[in-house]
Parts: C-alpha cells; structure tokens; sequence
C-alpha cells in the first residue's frame, strides 16, 4: 500500500506563524471578530483559504486570501503587505508562496474600517503517517 | 548513426493560432467552466458569465451581475472561492 500523505491545515498555520510574528496588539483571525468581543481590535488581519490544489504527491497549493482591517487607508495597506511578507519568508510546512497580488482596497460593506486584501497560492508540504 | 537535422526557419501560422483560440469546442469548454463556476458562487441572477471574442481569441468572464453578487463576493468572497470548480 502507497504511503498516506497528510497535510496540515493551512489556514490554521498560517494564523499560528502570523499571531507569533505581528507585532504587539495585531492578531490575525479566521474571520471577522464579532461586534461583541472586548476591546474591539482597531487592527486586524484575517486569513481565509478560499480554494486551491493538491500540487504534487508531497505538496498542495491551497489558496489563500489575506485581509488588512484598519481605520486609517494606509494602516490597512501595511498590515496586509506584512502578512504576505511573513507568509512570504516561511521556511517550514509552508515553503515556496507565490501569485500574491499587490494589496487592493476591497472595502467590506459589513464595517466602517478600511480593507487592503490579497489573494495567493502557498506550497504546504505533507508528512507521511503510518 | 543519427542523421541531423537542421532546422534553418520556423514559420508561425497566426491565423491558425487565432482560429485555435476561438474554436467552438473550445468556447463550449470554458462557457461550461464559468457556469460552475457561477453555479459554486451562488448562481444566476447574482453571477454571470460573459462571452467575448476578438481577432485573436475568445473570453469567458464570470461577473458579479447584481447588488446581492456584490455584496456575497465583498463579505464572503463567494466569486473567489468558486474558482477550483473552473478548473479541468
């Protein structure tokens, strides 16, 4: 029998690496946090895999999109650039990301902040279990 | 021994290129990948799909058609996650 290949879930990695790596009082998201949580983040990234391929027998190229919320225009621009920097710069499970578009202001009817967002593809590489 | 070949002039035949790019079989392909597509964001009336053809190749685009498209793409990014079901 083939070996199983397994792959981590992406967007659940990319969170974990993103929330050790922003700086103080940014933390990055699966969605948009409620109304209700306290305090409100003024700054905030959220990441949502949105599609994408299994690549190779060892590696999958999940589709990634990666939001920037913040009050002010160019706030929400740098913190959706640096996501895709950090996520850029990976060396681990996620190595190799490309396609990234350069941020667009997509503004999201559900919220007064303003939304820089980008959209690419990420190698994740597999493990085999037993 | 193997005989060589030299190969002194390669000779394009854009018209060919442009009547392959518009070929009926391959319109009917990529007009059946936008209606998945279409059919994965949430369906007609909120998408669409829009046929172009120039002098050198045929277009397919999937649209947001209407308000609530708009807004299903904007808070839920449905026309984005549609894509995978455009593919092969």
């Amino acid at each position: 029998m083939a070996d199983k290949v397994r792959f981590p879930h992406a967007a659940k990695v990319i969170l974990d690496l993103l929330n050790a790596e922003l700086p103080s009082g940014v933390k990055a998201y699966p969605k948009i946090p409620a109304a209700t949580t306290n305090p409100k983040p003024g700054k905030f990234i959220v990441v949502r895999v949105v599609g994408g391929t299994t690549e190779t027998l060892v590696t999958s190229a999940p589709q990634i999109t990666v939001e920037g919320y913040a009050a002010a225009d160019s706030d929400a621009y740098d913190l959706c650039d640096l996501a895709v920097a950090i996520i850029r710069s990976q060396d681990g499970v996620i190595r190799g990301a490309r396609g990234f578009g350069y941020p667009q202001n997509l503004p999201d009817p559900t919220t007064s902040q303003v939304r820089y967002t980008s959209t690419g593809e990420v190698r994740v590489w597999g493990a085999t279990t037993p | 021994m193997a005989s060589s070949v030299r190969i002194k002039r390669i000779k394009f035949h854009n018209d060919g290129f442009n009547e392959l790019r518009k070929a009926p079989a391959l319109v009917s392909d990529m007009i059946a990948r936008g209606r998945r597509m279409v059919d994965a964001a949430g369906g007609f009336p909120k998408f669409d799909v829009i046929v172009t053809e120039n002098k050198s190749r045929a277009r397919v685009i999937v649209v947001t058609a209407n308000a609530d498209g708009m807004v299903d793409e904007q808070t839920d990014r449905a026309l984005t996650r549609s894509l995978d079901a455009g593919r092969g």
